[in-house]
């Protein structure tokens, strides 16, 4: 868990809107996080929460009829290339020349404003994105060898035919797959290879960050474990920094440094791996660490969360979990509660809960009374 | 599936209602989706605007006409006049009146033909996608050397031997057009056919016929009415042509055989421009209606094609602290 | 390999369903066929009792053969290569007069197929790309009109506009001037064929360049809401490689196949073009010889246009197959 202190990226009151024919939908709003070097944030949320189109945000890969108005995304470049890479010697060298150059705005650059050239320049480069459906992001009539070695092309044009072959190899070679498979067509190869295939090719300029959407979904649980492993592998060979959206809240438990809990286009939490787990503060967090059942332990009823996430098109007025939480009280209709640090005695851990807000409540609630209330749920839902 | 998609741009239930409904409210149900189909794309309105008087003058048309078509007069080669509104031939007749009345031809026999044409492909479809096993296998292998075939020469050639007349013509345009449509509709009943409504309704014992015509088809429909609108353009255009080329009975006047006439009376080194233009912009006019009742068909059917208003980018705002 | 076999086995099939067409079509027709061209054929001239025997020997009428008699001496006759003797131009062989024209049918036809696709194709990509802008909003509702007007209209206009009005091309048809200009790589010559191909093409072009556009386009516009153009564009890879290497290499599959059945109905000899501008291919040649009832050309005709468009389809097949990698592995039912 190497988090070195220094910021990579900030996102700073991000949103992002849908503009339909039946009226404007808030899929972001008011999003800020900041990612390290190394780190490995998880945003974790239902479907329809905002995640993939903040991640899309983020790359600005957004298409109409979705557009950004509002926020910022600073990048601060740095002057290290990433980690050590098994790249060649003059590969190596060239890396740094190809590099988003650092001496800008007093070191950092804002990925909206980026005009046309400098955002292609730096993608890829500095921020790579693995998609959910491997089978549906590969060209289906390149061999997969060439695809790699387009990325290579367009950034590396110092790099000859032979260079980019290797390094194809290498690539593949790190994510486990023979390099004889350079010439085969993406309908060849497995859905796991495939997955693993576009990390390969993600990981080709050895990027700062790496954006994964639900890179696992869509695979059995056996490959699933595979793939994380090795991308906890990767990491800490290349120490690249890495946004994993989910749903699956469990994965990222084993994976994340830090975890940012999504619901309705907002952050409602935002902790340290270890502390959400350990004490999740607000309701749906927790809702959502108990809706799947603990290996050991004794044997209880569960409730999940009833109900289900909003239509963004009318999103509840004040708190939008609301009508969902079985804390909601007056406050909870009207007013939106702000993301801030919860009250507790273990500091870093912010949550956007009027229940934790000394204004409108004396006492926060204990894990106790959290696990209570689920209870009386899960009671209720049994009787009925 | 057209249909389904078409019924839900609208908001309305999809089409295939269950098989307890009587079958004259299936039916009321289609023809109320087929008119709020009609009436919300504009293309669908147009294209249905300029058939529907093409439709007209077909029926009521020669009840109108001032002159007799087939009247020779000593009036020929005469320029559009207030007497002639469009000129006359080289031997007097009035070509106002020919085109009227060869609308009735055109029009009625081009919509019969592609119907027709409809049918079989639709027979073919259906029952070589639902059976499977050897049954579509000789169907397909049909409609695959039907479809290899070159259409225009072979019904030249057919036409050519056969006796002449519209009906001649009408039965070689199905005979070498109908494999199209069929190998589209096989491709869509065999997805049907693994559907789970379509295992509930064996295993309830329902008649394959049943299954075939009131299960599968009315999730087709979509498909169906656009390749007949598809074919009749072709039917329309390949009638021309063929009566062009002196293969109709240049008796029976259609479109086609005006231009025929214009053709061999030397209609174009004299100029008579008023002969051989208005017959090809009827045949233009009425393919360009039916076009765009398919494009409207299409547009309703795959929204990416829409030419939706994009959003304009606005200047980001900086967010309210 | 095995698609291949299969492709090949399919076309064999084809192939012998259109010469058994090819041999039965003319018995259709009622009546005694020898009679009626005898009796045609006296009013050009006398018809020698040789001839009639031809005539006559043509259809087996003078040999009491059974229909399957007759068919196995036509295919034995086919793959000798004799088509018999034209009736109009008695005793000239069928398999000259096509010989004669097909040469320029194919040179009118490559040559409009290749500039309409090319061009079609291209204007595809660029509207789709562009989708919106000013030159989409003019070219797509432009190609929409163009496409619905009827090909012999289109023909008859312009040479009504451009030969008989501006006199700038020929009316009387023909593929050059005979009188003035003999076959030559002269300038003189090819100059000649050029002004009287130009027109034929260009109606060609035009009528046939919409069709490829709007397929083009539609199946771009369906191609660039994929996720692997998405991913491309992630890639930071260049605008172009992104749109063609990427969208229009997947989009153009649909027209390739098209392509190549366009390729083969070139040999169907653009008939009504032909007809339209008497520009002397293959084509031409068979509505004379329907309105000659020359049957035995009609029947070649038919046969050498089949032949070609079964064999430009068998072609388009490989070429699909070369082109879309997920063609090749055998697919299950």
């Amino acid at each position: 868990m190497a988090t070195t202190g220094r910021p990579l990226l900030r996102v700073s009151n991000l949103n992002v809107d849908y503009l339909a024919a039946s009226g404007t939908v808030h899929a972001v709003t008011d999003v800020s996080f900041s990612l390290r070097r190394g780190e490995i944030l998880g945003l974790a949320g239902e479907s329809g929460s905002g995640k993939s189109t903040l991640a899309y945000a983020i790359t600005r890969l957004l298409r109409p009829p979705a557009l950004i108005t509002g926020g910022e995304i600073r990048y601060y470049p740095g002057d290290t290339v990433a980690g050590e890479d098994v790249i060649s010697e003059d590969a190596m060298g060239a890396d740094a020349i190809n590099r988003v150059p650092t001496e800008i705005d007093g070191g950092s650059i804002d990925l909206l404003q980026l005009p046309g050239a400098r955002l292609r320049k730096m993608r890829w480069n500095e921020l790579a994105i693995v998609f959910q459906s491997a089978m549906n992001a590969l060209n289906p009539v390149m061999s997969i060898g060439a695809q790699i070695s387009d990325v290579l092309r367009a950034h590396r044009p110092q790099m000859g035919a032979e260079a980019r072959k290797q390094r194809a190899v290498e690539l593949l070679q790190l994510v486990g797959i023979a390099p004889d498979r350079l010439r085969s067509y993406p309908h060849e190869l497995s859905g796991g290879m495939r997955q693993r295939a576009i990390i390969a090719i993600a990981l080709a300029l050895s990027p700062e960050i790496l954006i994964m959407d639900e890179p696992t979904t869509a695979l059995d649980v056996v490959v699933q474990r595979e793939i994380l492993t090795e991308i906890m592998r990767l990491r800490e060979q290349l120490n690249f920094a890495v946004i994993f959206i989910t749903h699956d809240l469990s994965l990222l438990l084993d994976l994340a440094d830090n975890v940012a809990i999504m619901y309705a286009g907002r952050i409602v939490e935002q902790a340290s791996t270890r502390d959400l787990y350990l004490h999740p503060r607000h309701p749906y967090s927790y809702g959502l660490l108990n809706s799947f059942p603990a290996l050991r332990g004794p044997l209880r009823r569960m409730s999940g969360i009833p109900g289900s996430p909003p239509d963004l098109r009318s999103v509840p007025g004040g708190c939008a979990f609301h009508p969902r939480c079985p804390f909601a009280f007056s406050a909870c209709r009207v007013a939106l509660p702000a993301l801030q640090p919860a009250q507790t005695e273990h500091a870093g851990q912010t949550v956007a809960c009027h229940l934790y807000n000394p204004v409108y409540s004396a006492e926060p609630p204990t894990q106790n009374d959290l696990a209570k209330k689920y209870e009386m749920l899960a009671e209720g839902s049994a009787i009925r | 599936m057209k249909t389904q998609e078409i019924a839900g741009a609208m908001g309305a239930a999809p089409v295939a209602l269950p098989p307890t409904d009587p079958l004259y409210a299936r039916i009321l149900h289609l023809l109320r989706n087929v008119w709020r189909a009609m009436t919300s794309s504009r293309k669908v309105a147009v294209g249905s605007a300029i058939v529907g008087i093409f439709v007209l003058v077909g029926l009521f048309g020669p009840l109108f006409m001032r002159y007799d078509p087939e009247a020779t007069s000593n009036l020929f080669i005469a320029h559009p006049s207030a007497q002639h509104w469009l000129g006359t031939t080289v031997v007097g007749q009035d070509i106002f009146s020919q085109l009227i009345n060869g609308t009735r031809t055109s029009v009625f026999w081009g919509i019969g033909t592609g119907l027709l044409v409809t049918l079989l492909s639709m027979l073919v479809g259906l029952v070589g996608g639902y059976f499977g096993g050897w049954v579509d296998d000789v169907l397909t292998l049909l409609t695959n050397v039907s479809l290899v075939l070159p259409a225009l020469p072979l019904a030249i050639v057919l036409a050519a031997y056969l006796p002449r007349g519209p009906l001649t013509i009408s039965l070689v345009i199905i005979f070498t057009n109908w494999a199209w449509q069929a190998r589209v509709l096989r491709a869509q009943t065999l997805s049907m056919r693994s559907r789970e409504f379509v295992t509930a309704a064996r295993s309830s014992g329902e008649h394959t016929w049943r299954i075939i015509f009131f299960e599968i088809f009315p999730n087709e429909i979509g498909i169906v009415v656009a390749g007949f609108v598809s074919t009749t353009i072709y039917v329309v255009l390949t009638w021309a042509a063929l009566e062009f080329l002196g293969l109709g009975d240049g008796t029976i006047p259609s479109w086609g055989s005006i231009l025929y006439w214009a053709q061999q009376d030397g209609a174009l080194g004299g100029q008579l421009w008023w002969w051989f233009i208005p017959p090809g912009a009827c045949i233009a006019l009425l393919g360009a209606g039916l076009s765009l009742i398919n494009f409207g068909i299409d547009e309703i059917a795959d929204p990416r094609l829409r030419q939706d208003a994009r959003p304009r980018p606005q200047k980001l705002r900086k967010a309210a602290a | 390999m095995r698609h291949i076999l299969r492709r090949l086995l399919f076309y064999a099939c084809a192939v012998w369903v259109a010469i058994t067409l090819d041999f039965f079509i003319p018995r259709l027709a009622p009546g005694d066929p020898v009679a009626g061209l005898v009796g045609k054929m006296s009013i050009k001239g006398y018809v020698t009792p040789a001839m009639q025997q031809t005539l006559a020997a043509e259809f087996g009428l003078n040999t009491h053969d059974s229909l399957l008699v007759q068919y196995f001496k036509y295919l034995n006759n086919l793959i000798h290569g004799n088509m018999g003797n034209s009736i109009q131009y008695f005793p000239t062989p069928v398999a000259q007069i096509i010989g004669q024209d097909i040469g320029w049918s194919i040179m009118l036809g490559a040559v409009a197929v290749l500039i309409s696709f090319a061009l079609g194709c291209l204007f595809g990509i660029v509207t789709a790309w562009k989708r919106g802008s000013v030159l989409d909003t003019i070219l797509s509702p432009a190609m929409n009109f163009l496409s619905a007007i009827p090909y012999f209209w289109l023909a008859l206009l312009s040479l009504f506009i451009f030969a008989s009005l501006l006199n700038w091309f020929p009316l009387t048809g023909g593929a050059y001037d005979e009188l003035n200009f003999s076959p030559g790589w002269s300038l003189d010559y090819i100059g000649s064929v050029i002004q009287y191909a130009f027109l034929p093409a260009l109606t060609l072009v035009i009528s046939s360049l919409a069709g490829w556009m709007l397929t083009m386009r539609n199946s771009m516009i369906t191609t660039l809401s994929e996720d692997y153009v998405l991913m491309a564009r992630a890639k930071g890879l260049s605008e172009g490689r992104v749109m063609f290497r990427y969208a229009a290499r997947n989009a153009i599959l649909p027209n390739i196949t098209g392509f190549a059945i366009a390729i083969g109905a070139i040999v169907g000899g653009q008939l009504l073009t032909e007809m339209v501008f008497s520009y002397p291919g293959i084509g031409f040649a068979l509505f004379q010889a329907v309105g000659e009832q020359d049957y035995a050309v009609v029947q070649g005709v038919f046969l050498i246009i089949t032949l070609a468009v079964l064999g430009a389809n068998f072609l388009a097949d490989l070429l699909y197959a070369f082109l879309d990698p997920r063609v090749r592995i055998e697919r299950s039912a």
